[in-house]
């Protein structure tokens, strides 16, 4: 069986229904209203939609993910964890920033959960072990707050950086590990309290 | 759907799905970027856990999910949040124990009070429950006679030069007069003892 797909640019695109039942959206959509005339979708261009097919045609063996295991607070956790991302995956979403947020958007919109991780799991990655002035530089953000907000920020979080460092290294080295600099003991604790800034 | 698109023009819940699956220290430098995140990390629920199951050393601790976790950490907190401090400081001259030698626990505890601070603090009790230290107790109690029970919370940094420990003392119902809690100057690491 083919189905048939409109960009919202009006192009046409003819894919087998396993690949296309790969999106939640269009599953349920052939699911109500079977599979008669080509389905629209308004939110998603015909170059994004061309990467998308490409993902699905590829992965269209994969078991379909269960509800259960994609819903609920453990989700997050689960991508987290599952750091592999395969060859084909890194070099299909190995493209230019646009692109990437508009397969993540379409992703959302056609509700492909695996391929929706791959894209958040790609950002989140590009925006590990980055400071934050390289995340500005990365993502083309400007820096919006008044000098007082960013000297408050800058204290704040240079605290809460030195005890976390401590924590770490006390981890790691046990007992014995030697401490640099030490914080008061009551005042940290109150800290530690309510992280949230 | 524009054709610039950037991170910025990504609806609130990608970005906080994208926030979700960095480490929480990684989410707090993010705070700092522009308001749109600080917003964004503020106002999640999700993300101000996951920053405290970070900075707690949480993150890789016992139970297979983040929410387990967390009630564990809460309970853990408010046990300690429970408890009327009084904080003072005393200045120990020669403080006698080997490097390394004092760890998180309780010492020297009568058994009424074990069964107090396992219900109190059940993550630290099972490995450090009623150990004794090679420390001197003796010279400390000399110094304040209503010294019945020490606890030792923080870890010893190794040092026997940190004279200067702080000390905080609560009282509990009528039974127990006074606990005094010595700190050693260090952050704890209750993570250590689930690996």
């Amino acid at each position: 069986m083919i189905v048939s797909l409109v960009s919202s640019d009006g192009k046409l695109y003819q894919v087998d229904e396993a690949v296309a039942r790969r999106s939640g959206v269009i599953y349920t959509v052939l699911e109500d209203i079977g599979n008669q005339k080509p389905i629209p979708l308004l939110n998603v261009p015909s170059h994004v939609l061309k990467q998308v097919i490409e993902y699905c045609e590829y992965h269209r063996t994969d078991p379909l993910p269960q509800d259960a295991e994609w819903s609920g607070p453990a989700r997050a956790e689960l991508v987290r964890r599952k750091a592999v991302v395969s060859d084909w995956d890194k070099k299909f979403i190995d493209c230019d920033q646009t692109l990437l947020f508009e397969i993540i958007q379409a992703a959302s919109y056609l509700d492909i959960k695996p391929l929706l991780d791959l894209g958040c799991k790609t950002v989140a990655n590009m925006m590990t072990g980055k400071s934050v002035e390289d995340i500005r530089a990365l993502f083309h953000i400007e820096n919006d707050f008044t000098p007082e907000e960013e000297t408050a920020m800058q204290v704040e979080r240079s605290e809460f950086e030195s005890l976390y460092n401590i924590m770490i290294k006390s981890m790691a080295g046990g007992v014995n590990a030697p401490v640099t600099s030490l914080p008061i003991p009551g005042k940290a604790r109150r800290r530690l309290r309510a992280p949230h800034y | 759907m524009s054709s610039n698109l950037d991170l910025l023009a990504l609806p609130l819940e990608l970005l906080i799905h994208i926030f979700a699956l960095l480490e929480g220290h990684h989410i707090v430098r993010c705070i700092a970027v522009c308001s749109y995140f600080k917003h964004a990390i503020e106002n999640s629920i999700m993300l101000q856990c996951l920053i405290k199951l970070d900075m707690f050393g949480y993150m890789n601790g016992p139970g297979r999910e983040d929410t387990v976790r967390l009630n564990q950490l809460e309970r853990h907190i408010d046990s300690w949040n429970k408890l009327d401090w009084v904080e003072s400081r005393i200045d120990v001259p020669r403080w006698r124990y080997g490097p390394g030698v004092l760890r998180e626990g309780i010492y020297a505890l009568p058994p009424v009070l074990q069964e107090w601070y396992a219900s109190s603090f059940p993550l630290l009790t099972e490995a450090f429950c009623s150990r004794r230290g090679p420390w001197d107790l003796n010279s400390l109690c000399t110094k304040s006679r209503s010294i019945q029970v020490v606890i030792f919370l923080w870890f010893c940094p190794g040092s026997p030069g940190a004279s200067l420990l702080h000390v905080t003392s609560l009282s509990i119902s009528g039974r127990f007069p006074t606990i005094f809690l010595i700190q050693m100057p260090q952050v704890p690491s209750f993570s250590r003892l689930f690996q």
